[in-house]
């Protein structure tokens, strides 16, 4: 609360205490849903000013700062990407769920974080949010389906579709190594 | 378990172990584009820079209100327009009235300041004052007063004119007293007039250099404590209209812990980010004691309404307050708080308060008095600080950066 209340009074040390210690997830949530460096850095650094600037409404009772501050690197994401225009929402129905693909877990422990990451990022952006949101957030598809303005439905095909491209993407990177 | 669901928890473990860049060079971009505790101190400035200049235009249209409607200005040509139009003429002069109009009944009055009247008057023409002959347009220039017609046969005359005229003699009653002021007239003075007088005061301050916090940047009196206090004053009366005014006053017994200045110095965040344990002295204050000697000038508008302004001396006259040290682990968390000294004591001249609270602050004084009767009086005052207290380690996080005072006061005259 200390840390709080010297950010509160525009303390310069205080302020970089805070983004010190919240960088990292900050930089960890940021980069699963945007594809480039720079635009990372770029919106941990607004989501933190939306920190800065909203300090004061932080309540301690409804949660750890750092969850909130997670919240809010995570909308300032989504946010990012709407704003880029690549996020468009998706409102036509979606297709039969497709079978999913058996991948062996030995597949999983053979790839590095980046190599797991890459694959992340290489599916199409409302289908990775909805991963993200899904898989790394924990969120249900009925909070995924009212934060991006889609059906549950249309949520649980985009998971779907998420780990189908996935699991083909590895099989496709271990017939590489393979081979 | 079923694989998909390992499979998704080894993406969560995974992918919440990713490279992260150093913190620094983000830092360095967002620095910039952060406020400075200094952007919302010079917003607070300038709103109650606003506030002062309003504060004035009010005070001077109030006291050009209070001049202009006084009771003590002389009688104008308006005024008397007004009398001798809406006071009708006792029957018993009408013909002493309509034989001195009949004696002039068609000759243009040359209309000097005091006999202009617009409300009869139609347009103007060049007249020579001297002989009331109208002359030419084109003479105007050589001519020394333009002039109007009357072209309703009864010009008004002022009443002292008519009073003059040889012909009303002894016709009209004498003047009556004008009275154009709703004020109710003071009862007669029991006392002989002074030039000295002395009176005693009971004050209730609100400052606003206390309790400014962070949820109240700028408070202006909001959520300020209230201290009540007697005081003293001696006036010496330099003409009828204005006075000197001496005071002396010890304000603030108020108990500020509540109010900011049990803040620790220096300040905490500097063991947080050499990320070890550290000690600091911590002083806390509880009662600030200032004798207030104000000197000012005072301007008596009316009988019950004075204006004053100028300069206050405030001297600290006793801090009361207590040394503790305070214990910070390396995430600058308060570990434990050790009082050095067992009570709250004079420290006012202690070395560790030094920097904290200005032993001298120096105001500008607005007050205005209204006088109930022959003793009693109420005023109210505002006071603005000289001395810059936004460096004054006690209110570093106060967002304050003058004392500033309202003070409304009940006082009673001696002498």
């Amino acid at each position: 609360m200390a840390l709080i209340e010297a950010c509160l009074r525009h303390d310069r040390m205080a302020q970089e205490r805070l983004y010190q210690r919240y960088f990292e997830e900050a930089y960890r949530t940021c980069n699963r849903y945007l594809s480039q460096h720079a635009d990372v850095v770029a919106v941990v650094n607004d989501g933190f000013f939306k920190v800065f600037q909203k300090l004061d409404t932080y309540q301690a009772a409804l949660g750890s700062l750092g969850g909130w501050i997670h919240r809010i690197m995570m909308h300032c994401a989504i946010d990012h990407l709407r704003k880029e225009s690549r996020f468009g929402l998706v409102t036509s129905p979606p297709e039969a769920h497709a079978e999913v693909l058996s991948v062996p877990n030995e597949v999983f422990a053979d790839l590095a974080v980046e190599e797991l990451l890459l694959l992340v990022k290489s599916l199409p952006v409302t289908t990775r949010v909805v991963f993200n949101m899904s898989i790394m957030e924990g969120y249900s598809h009925r909070e995924i389906a009212g934060a991006l303005g889609m059906t549950e439905s249309t949520s649980r095909w985009h998971l779907t579709e998420a780990r189908k491209r996935l699991q083909a993407l590895m099989t496709r990177q271990e017939k590489i190594v393979s081979a | 378990m079923s694989p998909k669901d390992t499979q998704e928890d080894f993406f969560h473990h995974k992918l919440s172990e990713t490279a992260v860049p150093d913190w620094r060079e983000g830092w360095q971009r967002l620095e910039p584009r952060l406020p400075h505790a200094d952007d919302s101190l010079r917003r607070s400035q300038r709103r109650r820079r606003i506030v002062l200049w309003a504060a004035a235009a009010v005070g001077l249209l109030l006291m050009g209100g209070l001049w202009a409607l006084g009771p003590s200005r002389k009688p104008t040509p308006s005024h008397l327009g007004r009398i001798s139009s809406t006071r009708p003429v006792p029957a018993d002069q009408d013909t002493a009235i309509t034989a001195f109009i009949q004696k002039f009944p068609t000759s243009p009055i040359a209309l000097t300041q005091e006999t202009l009247s617009p409300a009869e008057t139609q347009s103007p023409v060049s007249v020579n004052t001297d002989t009331g002959a109208e002359v030419s347009s084109r003479a105007l220039p050589l001519l020394s007063g333009l002039a109007y017609r009357v072209e309703k046969p009864s010009p008004v005359i002022p009443p002292s004119r008519l009073r003059d005229d040889p012909l009303l003699s002894g016709v009209l009653s004498p003047p009556m007293p004008v009275v154009a002021s709703d004020e109710p007239p003071l009862p007669p003075s029991t006392s002989t007039p002074h030039p000295w007088h002395f009176a005693l005061r009971l004050n209730a301050n609100g400052a606003s250099s206390f309790g400014a916090g962070p949820a109240n940047a700028n408070p202006l009196f909001k959520g300020t404590p209230v201290d009540i206090y007697p005081s003293a004053y001696v006036a010496k009366s330099l003409s009828g209209k204005v006075s000197l005014q001496l005071g002396l006053a010890v304000a603030s017994p108020v108990d500020v812990r509540k109010e900011g200045l049990n803040r620790s110095v220096p300040n905490p965040m500097r063991a947080m980010a050499t990320g070890v344990s550290a000690s600091q002295d911590s002083i806390n204050f509880s009662r600030l004691y200032y004798a207030d000697i104000p000197l000012t000038l005072q301007y008596h508008l009316s009988d019950r309404f004075t204006i004053g302004s100028g300069l206050q001396i405030s001297v600290l006259e006793k801090a009361i307050g207590r040394k503790q040290q305070l214990d910070y682990n390396a995430d600058g968390l308060l570990q434990q708080a050790v009082p050095e000294q067992p009570q709250f004591e004079n420290i006012a001249h202690d070395q560790a308060a030094s920097g904290m609270i200005n032993p001298v602050d120096l105001r500008m004084v607005w007050g205005l008095h209204y006088r109930l009767g022959e003793h009693w009086n109420l005023s109210v005052q505002y006071q603005y600080g000289f001395t810059d207290i936004s460096g004054n380690r006690a209110f570093l996080h106060h967002h304050v950066n003058r004392n500033q005072v309202f003070q409304t006061s009940i006082g009673f005259r001696l002498k």
